[in-house]
C-alpha cells in the first residue's frame, strides 16, 4: 500500500480539527490524494475528539485500527485512548500537558502520572516522541498555538508535507496572528531536530515504506 | 452528460456535506430547508456561506416537518426544492413526506438525509433505506465525500425527470469526511410556469387514490432508468472470482480499498431502492458465493433473497450472518467478515487492555460560562428536598443528565419533555415534575405539546434555557434568536403562569423555583440567556473585548468544593489543595462568584488579547 495515515487526537476546543485540515490542505496542494475524517457535535464541548488524515491509494475515510502510521496528540490520555489505533511501532507523538476532565472533580478519581500513560503506549510501540508544546506555546504568550507546536514537530518525523506551505496556511488561516503562530510552528520544529535527532535522519524512511 | 467534464486539477477541500450543497447549487436548486440536526447540518450552513444569487431560499424552520412541507410547495410549483435532516428529523416531516410521494413534484426535489451508525451524536441508529420502501421513493447513496457532489446533482436530475421526490441518503462518514472535490460547470434549472392542478395536489381521497396509480407508473420508470450503468459500478476480474460482493455507501469504499488484498469481484449500486435488478441478476449468476455488505439493517439483502428467489437464480446470498448488524462498519469488520467466508487467516490484532481508572472517560460538559450549568445548578439547590421527576430533551441541555447534576429521569426525542411531563403528572400526582426544554426545541415541537398541558391543566414545570440559538449543533438561529419570537409572552398568552429570569441570577431563580413549582396547573419559568459560544463569535464580530477571567482568592477559599464539584465548571479544578482556574477556558460569567460562600472569586479584567 502507498499509503500514510495519522489520527490526530485530543480535547475539544483544543484545534485539533483544524490541524487536520491544514494537513488535509496542504496535502491538496501538494496534489496527493488525500481523505479526513472529523468528529463533531457533542465531543466539541471538553470531550475526546479525533481527526483522521489518510493520504495515499485509500477509499474509506476511517483508519483501521492498528492502522495508524503515527498518532499524534495534543493531550497525553488521549494518546493512550486511541492507542489501539496505531500500528505496531508506528509513531507517537504527544504534548505532555495534561487537560484534566472536570468530571474528576465529581468522581474523585486521580489523572494518572505521564509516566503510567508512557507505560500504556510502551505496549504498543517505543516510537514516542514527547513535546512540551503548550510550555513552548505559553513561553511564546500564545497558549492556543500549542497544536502548532504539535504540527511543527509532525513535519521533523515525515518529510510529506511541505512546511513553506504550511506556513503560507497558517498565516492566510490567522492573520492577526501570523507571525506568533509561524514562531510556534517553528519551535515545534526546531524542539524534535534537537532533541530527537534520529526521527529526522530516519524520516525518509517512513516514506521508503509506503510511497506515496 | 454534465458530471466527468474536466474541473480544475486540484479540487477544493470540503465536507461531504458541503459538497452535497455544492452539487445542489450546481445543478441548480433553488429552495433549500431544513432543521439543523448532526450529521446533517453543514448541507445548509454551506449555502447560507457561499450563496449570493437572492433567487435562491435558504431556510433554517422551525421544525423538519414545516421545512419539508416549505420545500413541497416549491417542489409542486417548478422549483428545484432541497430538504435537509438528520435521520430522526425525518420522522418528523414523515406525514408531508408519504404523501408528497403520491403527489409527485413539477419540478425537482432531493430530501437529504443523514443517518449516524454508531448514534455518535444521535438517540437511535435507524436506517432511513426503509423509508424509501415505505414511501415508494427512490434512494441514492453517495459511497464518500468525493463522489457526493456527483450524486446530489444526479439525485436533482432524476427527480426532475422522473417527477418524484428522491431521498440521498447520507450517513456519517460521507457527510463528515472530507475529500478533494472537483466541480463540473453549473447548470441553471429550465424555467416553469405555474398552473394550478388541484385534481393532483389536493389530496382529498378521490384524488389520493389516482396519484396512488400515478407513484406506481413513476416508481416503474426508476426501476428501468437505473438500469442505466452510470447508477452502479462493477468490477470483475478475469477470470471471475468465486465471491461476489455487492455494497453501497460507505460500506462500498472499504470494500474497494479491501479489493486490492482480497480475491473477490465487487458490485457497488449507488441507488438503493430500487435495485438494478437485471444488473444484479447477472452479476449474481456469475458468482456462486454472494455476501452483502451493507451498514446497519439487512435491507439489500432481503431484497436480493427475494429476487433471487423470484428469478430462480442459484447462487449462495448471506449477509448479516457475517457483517456487524449494528453500528458503523470499518475496514478491519469487513475485512474479517470476508477472511471467515474465504477461509483465509486473519490478521493478528494486539488490542492494548486501557484500565478505566487510569484512562479516564471524557464526557461532554457544559463549556465554561454556559448558562444551562448555572441553571441546572438552580434547579437541583431548590428542589434538593422534593421528590422530583426530570423530564429532559434534544440540546445542549440533554448534559443535564450527567454527574453532577443528573436531571434526567427520561429522554426520549424532541419537544418530549412537556409530553412526557403531562403523563408524569398524571401517574405521580404527589410528585414534582419538571420538563427541562431549550429554546429552539420549544419551538420545535415544544409549543404543541404545552398546547396540550395547558388544556389539560397539569401540574407541571417548564423550564426553557432559552439562549436564543440552536446550540448543540454549531449555534444556527431560530425563532428565539434577536428575540423574534419571544416564549415568555408565547406562554403567556396560552394560558401558562410564567416568569423570565437571567439565568445567572442565581438568588431569583432559586427564588422563583421555590415559591411556584407547587402552584397548581402548568409554570413556565424561562431561564435566559445567550449561548456563551454564540455570544463570543458575535463580540468578536463587533470587536467587544472579552469579560475576562475570573481569579480566586485562596486566603478566602475554604476548599468547600461548590464551585468544582456541585457546579463542576470546566474552567475550575481542584490541584494539589488549590482552585485552580484555567484562563484558557473561562469566559468571565462570574456565575462561580455568584454561589461562593466565602466571595473568593472576582473577575479580573483579560489585559493580554
Amino acid at each position: 500500500m502507498n499509503n500514510l495515515q495519522i489520527n490526530i487526537v485530543g480535547v475539544g476546543g483544543q484545534g485539533t480539527i483544524s490541524i487536520g485540515r491544514l494537513l488535509l490542505q496542504t496535502g491538496l496542494i501538494q496534489e496527493y490524494n488525500i481523505r479526513g475524517n472529523e468528529t463533531h457535535g457533542m465531543s466539541q464541548r471538553g470531550g475526546s475528539v479525533n481527526f483522521q488524515v489518510r493520504v495515499g491509494q485509500f477509499k474509506g475515510v476511517l483508519i483501521p485500527n492498528s492502522g495508524a502510521d503515527i498518532i499524534l496528540a495534543t493531550e497525553p490520555m488521549e494518546a493512550v485512548r486511541w492507542i489501539n489505533s496505531l500500528k505496531p511501532d508506528g509513531i507517537v507523538i504527544s504534548d505532555k500537558h495534561a487537560v484534566i476532565p472536570a468530571i474528576v472533580n465529581v468522581t474523585k478519581q486521580k489523572y494518572p502520572k505521564l509516566e503510567k500513560l508512557i507505560d500504556y503506549v510502551r505496549m504498543k510501540t517505543n516510537n514516542i516522541i514527547l513535546i512540551p508544546a503548550m510550555k513552548i506555546a505559553r513561553s511564546y504568550n500564545n497558549d492556543k498555538a500549542a497544536n502548532l507546536v504539535l504540527l511543527g514537530a509532525l513535519l521533523q518525523v515525515t518529510p510529506l508535507f511541505d512546511p513553506n506551505i504550511l506556513r503560507s496556511l497558517i498565516k492566510e488561516k490567522w492573520p492577526r496572528m501570523a507571525e506568533s503562530n509561524t514562531i510556534c510552528f517553528d519551535a515545534g520544529i526546531r524542539y524534535v531536530q534537537t532533541n530527537y535527532p534520529d526521527y529526522v535522519k530516519n524520516r525518509s524512511k517512513l516514506i521508503q515504506d509506503n510511497p506515496v | 452528460m454534465l458530471i466527468g467534464i474536466e474541473a480544475q486539477q486540484k479540487g477544493t477541500l470540503l465536507l461531504g456535506n458541503e459538497a452535497v450543497a455544492q452539487g445542489l447549487l450546481d445543478e441548480g436548486a433553488t429552495y433549500f430547508a431544513g432543521y439543523p440536526g448532526t450529521p446533517s447540518t453543514e448541507i445548509i450552513e454551506y449555502v447560507f456561506k457561499t450563496n449570493k444569487s437572492e433567487s435562491i431560499v435558504v431556510h433554517w424552520s422551525s421544525n423538519e416537518a414545516v421545512a419539508f412541507e416549505e420545500a413541497a410547495a416549491a417542489a409542486i410549483s417548478g422549483e428545484y426544492a432541497v430538504f435537509t435532516a438528520k435521520h430522526v428529523g425525518l420522522n418528523v416531516a414523515a406525514d408531508p413526506f408519504m404523501t408528497l410521494a403520491y403527489m409527485g413534484v413539477r419540478g425537482a426535489m432531493v430530501i437529504c438525509v443523514a443517518d449516524d451508525p454508531s448514534m455518535h451524536s444521535s438517540q437511535n441508529e435507524q436506517d432511513t433505506r426503509w423509508y424509501g420502501r415505505l414511501a415508494h421513493l427512490p434512494v441514492l447513496e453517495p459511497t464518500d465525500p468525493e463522489n457526493a457532489y456527483e450524486w446530489a446533482r444526479r439525485a436533482l436530475q432524476l427527480s426532475y425527470k422522473i417527477k418524484l421526490p428522491v431521498i440521498l441518503r447520507l450517513t456519517t462518514r460521507v457527510s463528515h469526511g472530507l475529500s478533494s472535490i472537483k466541480f463540473a460547470p453549473p447548470i441553471s434549472k429550465p424555467k416553469q410556469d405555474y398552473t394550478k392542478d388541484p385534481s393532483r395536489f389536493v389530496s382529498l381521497p378521490s384524488n389520493a387514490r389516482k396519484n396512488k396509480l400515478r407513484l406506481n407508473k413513476a416508481f416503474s420508470e426508476v426501476e428501468e432508468e437505473i438500469e442505466n450503468p452510470i447508477y452502479y459500478k462493477k468490477s470483475l476480474s478475469t477470470p471471475q472470482h468465486s465471491l461476489g460482493i455487492i455494497s453501497a455507501g460507505t460500506a462500498a469504499s472499504y470494500c474497494e480499498e479491501l479489493q486490492a488484498d482480497l480475491p473477490f469481484d465487487l458490485f457497488i449500486s449507488y441507488v438503493t431502492h430500487p435495485l438494478p435488478k437485471n444488473a444484479l441478476t447477472k452479476f449474481m449468476q456469475q458468482h456462486s458465493e454472494i455476501l452483502v455488505v451493507e451498514e446497519l439493517d439487512p435491507v439489500i439483502e432481503g431484497d436480493l433473497k427475494q429476487l433471487a428467489y423470484e428469478r430462480k437464480i442459484e447462487t449462495n446470498i448471506v449477509g448479516k450472518q457475517y457483517i456487524p448488524l449494528n453500528y458503523e462498519l470499518g475496514l478491519e469488520n469487513i475485512e474479517n467478515a470476508i477472511r471467515d467466508l474465504l477461509g483465509l487467516e486473519k490478521p493478528e490484532v494486539i488490542e492494548i487492555p486501557l484500565n478505566n481508572s487510569d484512562i479516564i472517560v471524557r464526557p461532554p460538559t457544559f463549556c465554561a460560562g454556559c448558562p444551562h450549568r448555572a441553571t441546572y445548578y438552580d434547579l437541583n439547590k431548590a428542589l434538593k428536598h422534593q421528590d422530583v421527576i426530570f423530564s429532559n430533551d434534544i440540546g445542549c441541555y440533554s448534559l443535564g443528565a450527567l454527574p453532577p447534576f443528573n436531571d434526567a429521569d427520561s429522554l426520549l426525542c424532541m419537544g418530549a419533555s412537556i409530553g412526557m411531563a403531562v403523563g408524569y403528572s398524571e401517574i405521580f400526582p404527589d410528585k414534582t415534575i419538571v420538563a427541562t426544554i431549550g429554546d429552539s426545541t420549544f419551538w420545535h415541537s415544544g409549543v404543541t405539546a404545552l398546547s396540550n398541558a395547558i388544556w389539560h391543566n397539569s401540574n407541571i414545570l417548564v423550564v426553557v434555557m432559552d439562549n436564543s440559538t440552536t446550540a448543540m449543533t454549531g449555534t444556527q438561529e431560530n425563532p428565539s434568536t434577536n428575540n423574534t419570537l419571544n416564549i415568555l409572552e408565547t406562554a403567556k398568552g396560552m394560558g401558562a403562569l410564567a416568569w423570565q429570569v437571567n439565568s445567572f441570577e442565581n438568588k431569583e431563580l432559586v427564588q422563583i423555583i421555590r415559591e411556584k413549582v407547587k402552584l397548581p396547573g402548568v409554570k413556565v419559568l424561562v431561564a435566559k440567556q445567550p449561548c456563551v459560544i454564540y455570544e463570543n463569535h458575535l463580540n468578536k464580530e463587533r470587536e467587544i473585548p472579552p469579560k475576562g477571567v475570573i481569579k480566586v482568592d485562596m486566603d478566602k477559599c475554604t476548599l468547600c468544593e461548590l464551585c468544582v464539584s456541585d457546579l463542576n465548571c470546566s474552567a475550575l479544578s481542584l490541584q494539589n489543595g488549590e482552585i485552580i482556574v484555567d484562563g484558557a477556558q473561562c469566559n468571565g460569567c462570574e456565575f462561580c462568584a455568584t454561589i461562593c460562600p466565602r466571595d473568593a472569586f472576582s473577575l479580573e479584567v483579560r489585559t493580554n488579547e
